[in-house]
């Protein structure tokens, strides 16, 4: 499907209009999408990195494993438990 | 997760106990629709509420699709910050994100499971008319298959535009539409 409906409700007037989007529109919803995914996707890539991160340095020194356990941070079994 | 949420859901009635509500518009789509509009919005007001109640007919395999909102035609420069649970494991994800085309503030049940499901939003529009600062909107949203499954979940969006905020666009992911039915309330609060 190469396009969609779109309506739009009018608070001032209580008029109601329903148009079809240009194919163009509706390849821009599409890339909206990818878009939004992408953004996420390096969210979570951002946020493993910083797992990592503490991770490995929790494994180094107790006493940073002990703090980030404090803070809530669930660190693996051989993260350096103090 | 569920402390939190019930303490912005309380708070939340408390607010609009101690304060004057009114219907702006309220709107059941007589037919599929990708984009929900409500343009000229009264100035009127110092808060907006959104509630919506949409299945989307998208078919991705997660079983739901995004909800998000535009403001004023603005389509880039959105911040989200999601945190929805999963019903069936309970884990929460956070997720942050700049720079989209427009801030999500909830999920839709879709029809990939075919299940009579459905997508609940409550979207909250503080100050909407003030021209000082960026604007926000924070929401808890559920979406559910009315059973085990679904998607539950916090998300607060705002852009940097100081302008007060006179119209809505409401989006559905995946180029995908809201059913007829759905349901897109705005309420005033004063």
């Amino acid at each position: 499907m190469a396009w969609t409906r779109h309506v739009e409700f009018d608070c001032a007037t209580g008029g109601e209009v329903w148009r079809d989007s240009t194919p163009e529109e509706h390849q821009a919803l599409a890339d909206r999408q990818a878009a939004y995914n992408a953004a996420v996707e390096a969210d979570r890539a951002r946020q493993a990195q910083d797992v990592a991160l503490v991770t490995q340095e929790a494994a180094a020194d107790p006493a940073f494993a002990a703090l980030a356990r404090l803070a809530g941070i669930r660190l693996p079994a051989t993260g350096g438990a103090p | 997760m569920a402390s939190t949420f019930e303490a912005l859901l309380l708070a939340q009635v408390g607010y609009l106990m101690s304060n004057a509500v009114q219907p702006i518009s309220k709107q059941t789509l007589a037919a599929p629709a990708a984009t929900v509009t409500f343009p000229s919005i009264p100035q009127t007001f110092t808060s907006l509420l959104l509630i919506i109640t949409a299945q989307s007919n998208g078919t991705n395999t997660n079983g739901y699709n995004q909800v998000s909102v535009a403001w004023n035609g603005i389509a880039t420069g959105y911040n989200i910050l999601a945190t929805p649970s999963t019903m069936a494991s309970g884990t929460v994800t956070a997720t942050s994100a700049n720079t989209l085309a427009a801030g999500q503030i909830g999920d839709a049940w879709n029809a990939h499971f075919a299940s009579p499901g459905t997508g609940r939003i409550v979207a909250y529009f503080p100050n909407y008319t003030e021209t000082s600062f960026r604007k926000i909107a924070t929401s808890e949203s559920f979406a559910s298959d009315g059973g085990s499954v679904g998607r539950l979940g916090l998300y607060g969006t705002s852009n940097g535009s100081t302008a007060a905020i006179s119209s809505l666009a409401i989006t559905n992911s995946d180029a995908s539409s809201f059913v007829a039915g759905s349901v897109f309330e705005l309420i005033g609060v004063s």
